[in-house]
């Protein structure tokens, strides 16, 4: 290395060493600022991916398919069924609602925790006061969920659901047996990864689990709403005009 | 754990519902197979109406040629909610504005597309991506 004449170390040695502890502090202040709180998934979180066409198996999932839902599918893999929600606006149901592309507001109270979900405007109340699933339950777009603290995850367990929704948006269809376990927990204050299991032995011939992951976002929740007067403008503007369907 | 949970798997899109642009991923929710993927446009024109609406925000608008014959396109675009995290208003576009759609075309030969991206007059451009 060439220097010049008057060159020192030693004059460089104060401002170094300021600089090197004003850069430590600041690392410390990012990794304490995102930091994950305790037990609070509080906030508005958007799952990862570009839009909601997602399907919860790998393709093909053909395998796991009871024969009943394998004859579904043409041999292309895709859905031989109308999607009830874009057909008639249906709920979307758990845990097709997990894999939308807009962001749902987690409200936690003693009692219970509230998904509020922007697709749709729809919600799921999850009681966390110790209760059990009901015996007997009526089947419901949404079921019924119990929640509790496993650690660091906040733990979803629903059952009771109908048999009218997808589990996903490819189409894949669910019996009244279906029982789903929802793992939320957060990596940092802006991550939060959640592992959805899905379990139907009328339906499936194992149960299977996936992952999706989620960021805080410094969002409300919009008015994403499926109204039928909505859609036949769509159908109307678009939909018809480019395929002549009506 | 119920002993049945023993398969992980990860997600995966579907192929037949991703659309690619170049590099740029468009989805709509109630899918793209209208659209023919090879078959992108670029039209100048101007801003007939603009329409902040469920379930896609709609863009109209006239194309005029170098016959001065006019062409009506509509173009279809993310929700609103959406858009507003893009960076949208529903005052982005008012009628009469000159801008540059670009997206991609229905198969069926109608003037109907699903936009990618809109140039404005000063050279701004919007996508339909959240930020």
């Amino acid at each position: 290395m060439i220097h010049g004449p008057h060159f020192s170390w030693k004059r460089l040695f104060v401002p170094l060493a300021a600089l090197v502890f004003c850069l430590a502090g600041q690392t410390r202040a990012k990794s304490q600022s995102s930091a994950a709180p305790a037990q609070d998934l509080s906030g508005v979180w958007l799952g990862d991916g570009a839009g909601n066409n997602r399907a919860l198996l790998l393709q093909p999932a053909m395998p796991l398919m009871q024969p009943w839902l394998k004859a579904k599918f043409n041999a292309q893999g895709v859905t031989t069924e109308p999607d009830p929600f874009l057909e008639s606006c249906d709920p979307l149901g758990v845990p097709r609602v997990l894999l939308t592309n807009t962001p749902v507001k987690i409200v936690q109270t003693p009692a219970e925790s509230v998904f509020l979900y922007e697709r749709n405007h729809d919600f799921r109340e999850v009681y966390t006061d110790g209760r059990e699933h009901p015996k007997d339950l009526d089947p419901s777009w949404w079921g019924h969920s119990i929640g509790y603290w496993d650690g660091p995850a906040f733990v979803v367990d629903t059952v009771g659901f109908n048999d009218k929704t997808w589990v996903d948006w490819s189409g894949l269809l669910h019996t009244e047996a279906l029982h789903v376990i929802e793992r939320y927990q957060r990596l940092d204050h802006d991550t939060m990864r959640l592992d959805i299991t899905v379990d139907d032995p009328k339906t499936f011939t194992q149960s299977f689990t996936a992952k999706r992951m989620f960021k805080l976002k410094p969002w409300n929740i919009g008015e994403d709403i499926c109204s039928r007067s909505d859609e036949q403008h769509f159908r109307q503007g678009i939909v018809q005009p480019a395929t002549g369907k009506k | 754990m119920n002993p049945r949970i023993n398969i992980r798997l990860k997600f995966t899109l579907l192929a037949a519902g991703a659309l690619f642009l170049g590099s740029t991923p468009v989805f709509a929710h109630h899918g793209t197979a209208a659209y023919d993927q090879q078959k992108k446009v670029t039209l100048k024109g101007a801003v007939a109406s603009f329409e902040w609406t469920n379930p896609h925000c709609q863009i109209h608008l006239d194309v005029t040629d170098d016959k001065g014959q006019v062409t009506h396109w509509n173009f279809e675009a993310q929700p609103p909610n959406i858009l507003t995290h893009a960076g949208w208003t529903r005052n982005t576009l008012k009628p009469g504005d000159q801008i540059t759609v670009i997206g991609t075309a229905a198969k069926n030969g109608s003037s109907i597309g699903i936009i990618q991206k809109v140039v404005l007059a000063d050279g701004q451009e919007l996508t339909m991506e959240e930020k």
